[in-house]
């Protein structure tokens, strides 16, 4: 645990340090292109990092499946459809408001999944099977806004699915602050109740969890982290799946000390991604999208290989 | 002495149709009742009724120390009734140490660390099943006897007066089923009730004190096992089958197969 927190720890402070100083101009920048573009960059991607990856962690306790992910409710297709439609329609919206409406339809679709599923009566299956429908609801409804769009439109939808981190001044990460907030005490201080839906339904009810409620909480913390963080730099993914996957492995199954480093873990991958898709095609940048999507891909394949359990 | 008693107590999956009903009994001290019958009489559900788990109806009464126990809030049931499913799943990347600490999670809050009087029952309850030796291996890689007693140590650890066990024999070997018999009695014998459901009467030898024999969802015994098992060819009804039910001498311990003749 000690050696985990510190590789972290060190990764993170040197994360830090080359991001600030990536970029055209690199050590030489001037001070307010550090100031007003890296420094928030930095900070959207440790908040935005670390709510994708509690998300994804605390939704594999709930739904006791290692494959569950934010997007595993649903709230990637909610928030593109959004999104989408805003794009498309080209209402010129105040810049809140459109990240709000990333959220929103991310919200709007863990909703949905969450009544389809029974509203938490059913096993954790039922509402897997739920959010995979909403999801297949959400991508036939983007690919008909995709369709009605004029290709400078479609162009922006593409873009806006492959994630951004891109920055000037503080008001993304001020966005996004309440929903990390909101999300991340409510999973932190209830680490003992995930562990608990580790052994299951029965057991933990006999332990004293509540588990229709608790589960219900948990799915909106895990809801408002992902619906957050998606409407502030668009739906990345993997994070959830490869962050608490490796960390599992590093410092075991507890959540009192998985949760806490998946946080600084989820924070360090998508400091260094970033880095990374400023860096390959420098001075040009990649999406952050497409590097974590070739990351998780084959991390994906790996997990289906050695079917790990919770 | 704690006291349990269940009045007219029917529980089930559906309103209309219960899968065990009408069940009453008494149990006034510390002592092991074996809830036996064939496959479908309700032995599992009526356990799970008991708690009233979540998509369960029950009807009736059920109380312990005249408090109803479906009054209870959960962590004061918690506190005071532990039960162990059939086969609970095995949570990957903890030791067995840290599954059994799970048990603790009544008596503390949710996000606290295991406390050294945790860790020292945590460790009680392995020993007490003999699998201390097993303490910090990965519960992912022990055999599925061996998580049989380290689900069962954490249940120890729950530290209650009631101890529901659904199959609690079920992948033990015939040492491991003799000692978990033998530990569910002492610990009967220091005035916790034990209620567990079982197949296998013959693996228990003597260390039930009482039996309740179900059959299509209704009760058709309950007391003491010589009077249940004396019944004229009860078993033999019950199972439909001829059995063969016998006390070996001097230890008292039951012998049940089903063929021969008495």
């Amino acid at each position: 645990m000690k050696r985990t927190l510190i590789i972290l720890s060190v990764l993170s402070a040197t994360g830090v340090m080359v991001s600030l100083f990536t970029g055209p101009m690199g050590w030489n920048a001037p001070e307010q292109v550090i100031l007003y573009l890296r420094l928030p960059r930095i900070l959207l991607a440790i908040s935005a990092g670390s709510a994708l990856a509690v998300s994804g962690c605390v939704l594999q306790a709930v739904l006791r499946n290692p494959l569950a992910t934010p997007y595993t409710l649903g709230i990637s297709a909610g928030a593109g459809v959004t999104a989408g439609f805003i794009i498309l329609s080209g209402i010129s919206l105040p810049i809140f408001l459109v990240y709000l409406s990333g959220t929103a339809g991310a919200l709007m679709a863990s909703t949905l999944t969450w009544f389809l599923a029974g509203r938490g009566q059913q096993d954790h299956s039922g509402l897997i099977l739920a959010g995979v429908t909403v999801n297949l609801l959400g991508a036939s409804l983007l690919l008909l806004i995709e369709y009605m769009s004029p290709a400078s439109r479609l162009v922006e939808i593409v873009r806006w699915m492959m994630g951004d981190l891109a920055v000037a001044g503080y008001g993304r990460v001020l966005y996004l602050l309440p929903f990390l907030v909101a999300g991340m005490v409510p999973a932190l201080l209830k680490t003992g109740t995930l562990n608990q839906f580790l052994t299951g339904t029965e057991m933990a009810e006999a332990r004293g969890v509540n588990t229709t409620r608790e589960r219900f909480f948990l799915l909106i913390a895990a809801a408002i982290l992902a619906g957050g963080a998606v409407g502030a730099v668009g739906p990345i993914g993997f994070i959830g799946l490869i962050v608490p996957h490796t960390m599992r492995r590093l410092v075991g199954g507890d959540y009192r000390r998985l949760l806490p480093v998946s946080a600084l873990g989820g924070a360090v991958l998508m400091l260094w991604a970033d880095v990374f898709s400023r860096i390959v095609i420098s001075p040009a940048e990649l999406p952050i999208g497409v590097i974590l999507s070739l990351l998780g891909g084959p991390f994906f394949l790996y997990l289906l290989i050695k079917k790990p359990r919770l | 002495m704690p006291e349990l008693n269940l009045k007219n107590f029917s529980a089930g999956y559906c309103r209309d149709s219960m899968a065990v009903s009408n069940v009453s009994m008494k149990i006034t001290d510390g002592s092991v009742t074996a809830v036996i019958g064939p496959n479908g009489s309700g032995k599992s559900t009526l356990l799970k009724g008991l708690l009233s788990f979540p998509g369960i109806y029950t009807t009736g009464q059920v109380s312990l120390d005249k408090l109803d126990i479906h009054l209870m809030n959960r962590s004061e049931r918690a506190g005071r009734i532990a039960y162990l499913p059939q086969s609970p799943p095995i949570p990957a990347g903890l030791t067995a140490i840290e599954t059994v600490l799970l048990g603790r999670f009544p008596h503390r809050s949710s996000w606290s660390r295991d406390s050294s009087d945790d860790i020292k029952i945590a460790r009680d309850a392995l020993d007490m099943v003999g699998a201390l030796h097993l303490a910090n291996k990965f519960t992912d890689e022990i055999s599925g006897g061996e998580s049989r007693l380290v689900n069962l140590a954490s249940v120890l650890s729950q530290q209650t007066e009631v101890i529901l066990l659904d199959e609690p024999g079920s992948s033990l070997d015939y040492g491991h089923a003799a000692q978990l018999w033998k530990l569910l009695s002492d610990l009967a014998a220091k005035g916790i009730i034990i209620i567990a459901t079982t197949h296998r009467i013959e693996m228990s030898g003597n260390a039930f004190d009482k039996v309740l024999l179900l059959s299509n969802g209704k009760s058709l015994a309950f007391g003491n096992p010589v009077d249940v098992f004396r019944s004229d060819d009860l078993l033999s009804r019950v199972y439909n089958t001829p059995m063969t039910v016998k006390q070996t001498s001097p230890d008292g311990s039951w012998i049940v197969f089903p063929g021969g003749s008495k």
